[in-house]
């Protein structure tokens, strides 16, 4: 009995853990209806500058402290409310969601592109002593300090929602911005006070869970953010002491596991470190309540609806010289490959090719279905298993491998599409990523589908008599790939399919009450994007002529998800420049500006994640408006040059009053 | 011959009452109207009709199926159409994507295997149906237009078309008339007669327009706090004590 009840103790200290960041993810989504995924990030930040200050410059802990926490954090918290919140305030819950993730990915590369990148091992600790022993019971020095921490945060934040006329506020303020502001409440300051609040538990946060791990290191903060959310939604996302109450179980839970399966069983290895996934999983399906969760701002409606296509806008005549011009270029594309280009950069093009593959399953969920999943990667990564496994095993032909690869995740896609559905938005976000963590530890470890070291060989693909081993080769056959699915994609966009989910993404009640089936059209949208992912990973771990692990990850598909909607989601091209600038940015910041190459990846992910955050203004994509405002630009040239089109009235746009979309094309 | 039933329905939101017992007929070809001041649990009758909400306690029936656990969608496929009292649109679509996406899924010979094949486009024949109801409706000319750009009263008629389109047996409809001139709700009411003449679509109409529902409806149904408090016809209903009462007060001698 003594010794359950020791172990459990002996999780609490953990929990508390997961409680703290769980309150900050309470406290950021109750008061900005933001699910803070940069929570982490922020308390990154922290963390390494209380590191910096105490270990290099050996400042007393107190000051360091307070520096670390009050000054940086709060810091920090205003920059990113004035340029960043300030935008999303009265935005949907899409835009917020992508744009904490691309800070979550941003702001870590930035902090170690500013203060170096060496490994920080051994983080100081606030606390001082060595641990108590009450009877048979031990608890650590660290131990104590983050559970003193944290009831102090409980405690004074539920005080301060409950009965004091800020707290008032910021509830109403989060239910809507607008109608705040009507009732003659400046909602700007408000929020900004939630937020700075929010940020100066991140900051705490990072100090008090910085000694907790061996070394800071920034995916540290990411898993436990992932880990704390399921606290979160125990939480309903609106409780903070329940949040608390919910880190605490969930820290027990998992050091009472640690005791008591099996040590050197599969279950042990696999299931302990992706408990807090499975259990936010589970709570995801089984929590009742959450569906209703997702406010809708009354004042929504004022919003403008979004832009159609911006091929839609083209001058019949400028289509004409496009689609000549489009001729021309895959043409000099072609010979440039086959004659021209050195085979570094043709090599760079076919990798491009293959990753705008495993994109395009972005275009079509989110794109097009409306739906955000950031579990991508582990589709792709299961394309690219099972072809190496079934080449290696029984020499089966790359392409063959390719369509089972695609199958095989269709599969698993309407797996998991069945139980998240039901849910959208942010919990399909937080689910699909959980369910990516869980696969990254259980079944992608398994060597009979990964390989021993961690990869498995894949061939270049051979059909008949062609060999596409050399890269000159396997780009046309990428290319092809490529044009299939990206044809797939515009003809699902355009037919039944894509009008339901047109449909569905408008208005679901209205859907459904002229007869279209909700989960169908989701269910479907979500295997066809996991066929393409399974077919895209496959053909790009061809290319790379192995199946690692490391390069289909969860947060690697986080940031694909994020490059793809910051760039264009809704079209192929969107996914074609994606898929570009993944590959040639490093050359480019490497090769012909000289970035030293230890800052080329942290400015690579660094600009990404920051540019997520033109998200929220521009939802369909840089490149999408982009391309409407120079459409726009050649449209009326053209009339000046030859006068009005004279079909289908597709004169330029006057601003804010478009044209009717004709039927969307490629 | 009794198409839809509805048995004793009771809807409770925490401590709220907004339906109870409440209990009502509609017969095939007929039209009902559903009156009673706002919050008395009209639209709250039609959620539990389409399935959007579960009710507490009752049973309905439509053509003698029980309609418990099933889903929305279904239940439209079973010939339930309805407008909504806040409109709901397709955002970014045109009014004639609206009916085109009803048709299809009417038809219900859309795959995702056609779609490969380049056959999922919109075909002639269903743009001729979307066009036709659309001129029906009088709103053929902004067929083109994103629904954004359109009025409060074309919008509610987009509504209609996309519901009638679907060809409900029963049509409910939710405060069509509110955002609509005068002429446009004359316009609305003939629209109605026709569509009952010559499809024989049976009519349950929320209103608040008396002059509307004593034109478009056979029988009235008055609701108040999410009880029936009278019902019958049109004339004899609405000289009734409670109705009445119910929508002007009584007098404080």
């Amino acid at each position: 009995m003594i010794d359950i009840l020791n172990q459990l103790l002996d999780g609490v200290p953990t929990g508390c853990v997961y409680g703290l960041v769980a309150v900050g993810l309470v406290l950021t989504y109750k008061t900005s209806g933001v699910f803070n995924f940069a929570f982490g990030a922020q308390a990154f930040t922290s963390a390494v500058v209380f590191y910096i200050c105490v270990r290099d410059h050996n400042w007393p802990l107190v000051p360091a402290a307070f520096f670390a926490i009050v000054v940086v954090s709060l810091a920090l918290g205003l920059v990113l409310d004035q340029f960043i919140f300030k935008l999303l305030r009265t935005s949907p819950q899409l835009p917020k969601l992508v744009t904490t993730i691309g800070l979550m990915v941003g702001i870590p590369e930035t902090v170690k592109a500013i203060f170096g990148g060496s490994t920080r091992n051994a983080p100081p600790s606030l606390a001082v002593g060595h641990g108590w022993h009450i009877a048979s019971l031990s608890i650590n020095a660290d131990g104590v300090v983050t559970l003193v921490a944290t009831f102090f945060v409980v405690i004074a934040l539920t005080v301060l929602f409950r009965w004091t006329p800020i707290g008032l506020r910021m509830r109403a303020v989060v239910e809507s911005h607008r109608l705040v502001e009507l009732n003659g409440i400046n909602a700007e300051h408000v929020s900004t006070f939630s937020w700075l609040l929010s940020s100066l538990l991140a900051g705490m946060a990072g100090v008090l869970l910085a000694p907790l791990f061996t070394v800071v290191d920034s995916n540290n903060f990411t898993l436990l953010i992932v880990a704390a959310s399921a606290a979160a939604v125990f939480a309903g996302l609106s409780s903070i002491p329940l949040a608390l109450v919910g880190g605490i179980v969930l820290g027990a839970l998992q050091q009472l596991l640690a005791y008591h399966l099996p040590l050197n069983s599969v279950l042990a290895k696999n299931i302990r470190p992706s408990m807090p996934f499975i259990l936010l999983a589970v709570l995801l399906l089984v929590r009742p309540g959450l569906r209703r969760q997702d406010v809708t701002d009354p004042l929504s409606g004022v919003d403008p609806p979004p832009p159609a296509l911006a091929v839609t806008y083209m001058d019949p005549r400028l289509a004409k010289i496009n689609r000549l011009l489009f001729l021309a270029f895959v043409t000099a594309v072609a010979i440039g490959v086959l004659f021209l280009l050195p085979g570094l950069w043709v090599s760079y093009l076919a990798e491009g090719l293959a990753l705008t593959t495993i994109f395009l399953s972005i275009t079509v969920l989110v794109g097009i279905g409306g739906q955000i999943s950031l579990c991508q990667a582990s589709f792709a990564g299961l394309g690219a298993f099972t072809a190496g496994q079934l080449a290696t095993r029984w020499d089966f032909p790359l392409y063959g491998g390719i369509i089972v690869g695609a199958i095989v995740a269709a599969a698993l896609g309407v797996l998991i599409a069945l139980p998240c559905l039901r849910l959208g938005g942010l919990y399909l976000a937080l689910g699909t990523l959980a369910f990516a963590l869980m696969l990254q530890n259980t079944l992608f470890v398994e060597p009979w589908l990964t390989g021993s070291e961690g990869g498995v060989d894949v061939p270049r693909p051979l059909i008949g008599p062609i060999d596409f081993a050399d890269d000159r080769a396997f780009f046309f056959f990428a290319l092809a790939i490529f044009g299939l699915c990206g044809f797939a994609v515009v003809l699902l966009r355009r037919g039944t399919t894509g009008q339901y989910l047109a449909a569905l993404r408008g208005s679901e009640v209205a859907a459904t009450s002229v007869g279209i089936n909700p989960i169908r059209a989701k269910v479907t949208v979500f295997a066809v994007s996991a066929a393409i992912a399974g077919a895209g990973g496959a053909l790009y771990a061809s290319y790379l002529e192995t199946a690692r692990v490391d390069d289909f990850n969860a947060i690697q598909g986080l940031f694909w998800v994020l490059l793809v909607v910051t760039l264009g989601s809704r079209t192929v091209d969107g996914a074609l420049n994606a898929g570009m600038a993944f590959v040639l940015l490093p050359p480019l910041l490497g090769d012909i500006l000289h970035v030293p190459s230890d800052l080329v990846v942290p400015i690579q992910f660094a600009l990404f994640g920051f540019g997520a955050v033109t998200f929220a203004r521009h939802q369909e994509g840089i490149v999408e408006y982009q391309k409407r405002a120079s459409i726009e630009r050649f449209n009326a040239r053209l009339t000046r040059w030859f006068g009005p089109a004279k079909t289908r009235g597709a004169a330029p746009a006057p601003p804010g009053a478009p044209p009717a979309p004709a039927a969307a094309g490629p | 011959m009794t198409m839809l039933e509805v048995r004793t329905v009771a809807v409770r939101f925490g401590g709220i009452n907004a339906l109870s017992d409440v209990s009502l007929d509609v017969a095939a070809g007929e039209s009902v109207g559903l009156v009673g001041p706002n919050g008395a649990g009209k639209t709250t009758l039609f959620n539990c009709l389409l399935g959007s909400i579960k009710p507490s306690r009752g049973k309905i029936t439509f053509e003698g199926r029980d309609l418990a656990g099933v889903p929305t969608f279904r239940r439209a496929r079973l010939g339930l159409g309805r407008t909504f009292q806040r409109v709901e649109l397709f955002a970014g679509m045109s009014a004639r994507e609206h009916l085109l996406v009803a048709e299809r899924s009417r038809r219900g010979d859309g795959s995702l295997l056609k779609d490969m094949l380049n056959r999922g486009k919109p075909r002639p024949d269903e743009i001729a149906v979307a066009d036709e109801t659309l001129a029906l409706l009088g709103i053929g000319e902004y067929a083109e237009q994103p629904v954004e750009s359109l009025t409060l009263g074309q919008s509610r008629l987009v509504e209609l078309g996309r519901a009638l389109v679907y060809m409900p047996k029963l049509l409910l409809l939710d405060e069509p008339s509110s955002g609509l001139d005068v002429v446009e709700t004359l316009a609305l009411a003939k629209v109605l007669a026709s569509v009952r003449s010559e499809r024989g679509t049976a009519i349950l109409l929320v209103e608040h327009d008396l002059d509307l529902v004593r034109r478009a409806v056979d029988r009235l149904h008055v609701l108040d706090f999410g009880r029936t408090i009278a019902a019958g016809t049109c004339d004899a209903v609405l000289r009734e004590q409670a109705v009445i009462t119910a929508y002007l007060g009584v007098a404080a001698s």
